[in-house]
């Protein structure tokens, strides 16, 4: 994972007992942290509790973050994969509900072909959280975050060769889900 | 499919439920802002900070409680047994005589405690009862033996002043109980003479004693060198005995 300057230096500030810094720090990661949560659970509102938590986990814990290790934002998926199993391990996993369409505008495509990619996307949102839990990681790492491979394996703490494995391992359960 | 899965999955970042709401984006930052702690100590700035804060709390609130409760003792110098600011009265006294610093301002001070105690029995007031007297005497006794035991005060002064003063009393009981014939007893009636089964201290109109002069304790005021009687003398600075002269 790229070392962000900005993110080393506002977590410097944070350690320092700066309290103004981990306002910064929330803002500048709430958005990846939700969307992590947000493609492994299966309700906007469990994705807004979750990642609400795991802020308050990074804020108690930040102290003891050593910044010669992993960095900050591995650290801080790490403290989100967490979080996640905790709350699938306290919270049995319904079958997933049908979605709203999801509406991506594509200009250069007719109304049918829109529709066919809104209802291709509902389905995939649908079938992450129905992945195990290794898979959805990768899949979500991988292909929304678009971390690449060391950092994804800094995060899952898990050789480089093995998340490439995993990864196309992923990609398979996903589409055996899809049934495509 | 039109497109790859892989394909999909990089649009979806794009989604507008994949972003977090603004009101909970908002709402959340407020509240760990709150609550938001550091797991670590306090910096030395932030603790005296903090220490600061506190004692600059502290010293208001104890500074309001010096003035609220300066009024209260004050108020309280002129109760009587039975009141209930009488605690505070004695309370006030008994640190007036821990903090007396020699001997002989604590020997002072523990002879003036003890006319006090004669003034609050003398003290007349048309409306007092056989059972306020009874429990003035009770100070006063309780006074005296406290004054006698009383750590730092010279303890044959205290004495040779509380037999003074139980002279005192009994001459003011003599003079009670041969004057006034009406005594309003704890039922409210008036009972001639005064005199009831049980009833020690009848308290008629109460006259003084013609020999005897009793001076309002001033702990301020030098008495008049004139007036006779049982007189209580102030110490001056320097002084380490007050006077006292017997009645004639």
């Amino acid at each position: 994972m790229r070392r962000d300057s900005t993110i080393d230096h506002i977590v410097a500030r944070c350690k320092a007992a700066d309290r103004s810094a981990l306002g910064e720090l929330y803002d500048a990661l709430v958005a990846r942290v939700y969307r992590f949560v947000y493609f492994r659970v299966t309700s906007r509102e469990d994705a807004e509790d979750l990642t609400e938590q795991i802020f308050v986990r990074i804020f108690e814990h930040i102290g003891q973050f050593d910044e010669r290790g992993i960095p900050f934002e591995a650290w801080v998926f790490r403290i989100a994969r967490n979080m996640i199993i905790d709350f699938y391990r306290e919270h049995k996993v319904a079958v997933v509900p049908l979605e709203e369409a999801l509406h991506v505008p594509d200009p250069g495509t007719s109304p049918e072909e829109q529709t066919v990619t809104a209802l291709q996307m509902e389905d995939v949102r649908s079938a992450i959280p129905k992945l195990p839990e290794t898979y959805g990681e990768i899949i979500v790492l991988k292909f929304i975050e678009e971390l690449d491979n060391e950092e994804i394996s800094r995060i899952l703490e898990k050789p480089v060769s093995h998340v490439r494995v995993l990864q196309s391992r992923a990609i398979q359960k996903l589409k055996e889900i899809l049934r495509v | 499919m039109k497109q790859s899965l892989e394909d999909i999955l990089r649009t979806m970042k794009t989604i507008p439920e994949a972003a977090p709401r603004a009101t909970f984006q908002e709402n959340a930052r407020i509240r760990l802002m709150n609550t938001a702690f550091i797991g670590r100590r306090a910096s030395i700035l932030e603790r005296i900070h903090l220490t600061y804060h506190i004692a600059r709390l502290v010293g208001g609130f104890a500074l309001a409680s010096v003035f609220v409760g300066g009024a209260v003792v004050y108020a309280a110098q002129y109760s009587k047994p039975g009141n209930p600011l009488y605690p505070i009265k004695t309370a006030s006294e008994q640190a007036a005589l821990h903090l007396a610093p020699t001997t002989g301002l604590k020997t002072s001070v523990a002879t003036i405690l003890i006319d006090r105690r004669v003034q609050e029995v003398t003290d007349g007031r048309d409306d007092r009862t056989s059972e306020d007297v009874e429990r003035a005497v009770s100070s006063f006794n309780d006074t005296v033996h406290s004054m006698e035991q009383a750590k730092g005060v010279d303890a044959s002064e205290v004495e040779t002043h509380a037999k003074a003063a139980e002279k005192t009393l009994e001459s003011f009981r003599q003079s009670t109980q041969h004057g006034g014939t009406d005594t309003k007893s704890d039922d409210g009636k008036n009972h001639e003479e005064g005199r009831q089964s049980g009833d020690r201290h009848p308290t008629p109109e109460i006259t003084p004693h013609p020999t005897i002069e009793l001076q309002h304790v001033d702990l301020s005021a030098t008495p008049p060198a004139d007036v006779k009687g049982i007189q209580i003398e102030i110490p001056r600075s320097g002084d380490q005995k007050g006077e006292t002269s017997r009645d004639e």
